[in-house]
């Protein structure tokens, strides 16, 4: 989740909070366990909320620092987001990659707030100003689940 | 902005198949070169003990954590075991799993304020964040359920 001091340079020198778990040792990029009843929705109508308060992540500044795992201050994050589906129902099965699924694609909102161990504090706009790019919700099998 | 559109146009996808991710296990890990180093100089500062801290609860039990996708995307700092979003993209960070996901990446504004003088400045933000709720395989090898988010 980042945030820059206006229109994102392409140097990310304007980049000023880059918030996220960052990566495990195994590989595991930017994932993390969320508590349970976070989400909840339908694969099948592309409708879904994932809510959560307090998520104990990183604030590694900028992207080019949290890639190379740099220093970062310990931060924490609450997000509200919402998809709705409407668009396109979609089927994928992808042999290259070893998954599959039937999504449903729509459109999002979120409303969010970041602190970091320094203070420094973010908060949006209201979820109905943010501005949705790609938004789709589904049933997913990869890996073994997928042979 | 978010990832993608940061540094979508330098990525490169890196399909990989599960025999040559076998393989590369036994004779050097893809993900070692991008992944493996320490966060040597880190300055993380603790707060409250009553957050969420999921990593400390992966350290503690050792095992439940699941394992990167194979395949992902090369960056201009390394191999990432993830997918840009968008159409026919697979949205899912983990593998071996089975399950409910989300991914949506957006943009939009806000407000930073400064925790000295209390003054306010408008900011730009970009997310890409996803969730994936259902089955998976741990790094052992053991079958759980669980609720991950890409954040």
């Amino acid at each position: 989740m980042d945030v820059y001091k206006g229109p994102p340079e392409e140097d990310f020198s304007n980049q000023i909070h880059d918030f996220d778990p960052g990566i495990a040792p195994s590989g595991l990029f930017w994932t993390t366990a969320l508590p349970s009843g976070s989400v909840t929705g339908s694969a099948g109508t592309g409708n879904a909320r994932m809510h959560v308060t307090d998520l104990a992540v990183r604030d590694y500044h900028d992207i080019p620092n949290a890639l190379q795992q740099g220093p970062f201050v310990d931060a924490t994050v609450s997000f509200d987001m919402r998809w709705t589906g409407g668009g396109g129902h979609v089927k994928v099965r992808d042999h290259t990659n070893d998954f599959g699924g039937r999504y449903v694609e729509g459109t999002a909102t979120i409303e969010w707030s970041g602190v970091n161990a320094k203070g420094e504090f973010f908060q949006s706009d209201p979820a109905n100003t943010s501005v949705s790019h790609f938004a789709e919700v589904g049933k997913e099998r990869n890996g073994i689940f997928f042979q | 902005m978010s990832l993608a559109r940061s540094l979508g146009a330098s990525a490169v996808r890196r399909n990989v198949s599960r025999r040559s991710l076998h393989e590369q296990r036994w004779h050097g890990p893809i993900s070692r070169r991008a992944f493996m180093r320490t966060a040597a100089g880190a300055t993380g500062v603790a707060l409250g003990s009553s957050l969420w801290r999921p990593g400390l609860a992966w350290a503690a039990k050792g095992s439940t954590e699941p394992s990167p996708i194979p395949g992902g995307t090369e960056l201009p700092f390394g191999f990432f075991h993830f997918f840009f979003p968008g159409h026919k993209m697979e949205p899912s960070t983990i593998t071996d799993f089975n399950g409910f996901v989300g991914v949506a990446e957006l943009e939009g504004t806000g407000v930073g304020t400064d925790p000295d003088t209390g003054d306010t400045i408008p900011l730009v933000f970009g997310v890409d964040n996803r969730f994936m709720e259902g089955e998976y395989v741990a790094v052992d090898g053991s079958h759980h359920q669980g609720l991950f988010g890409f954040i």
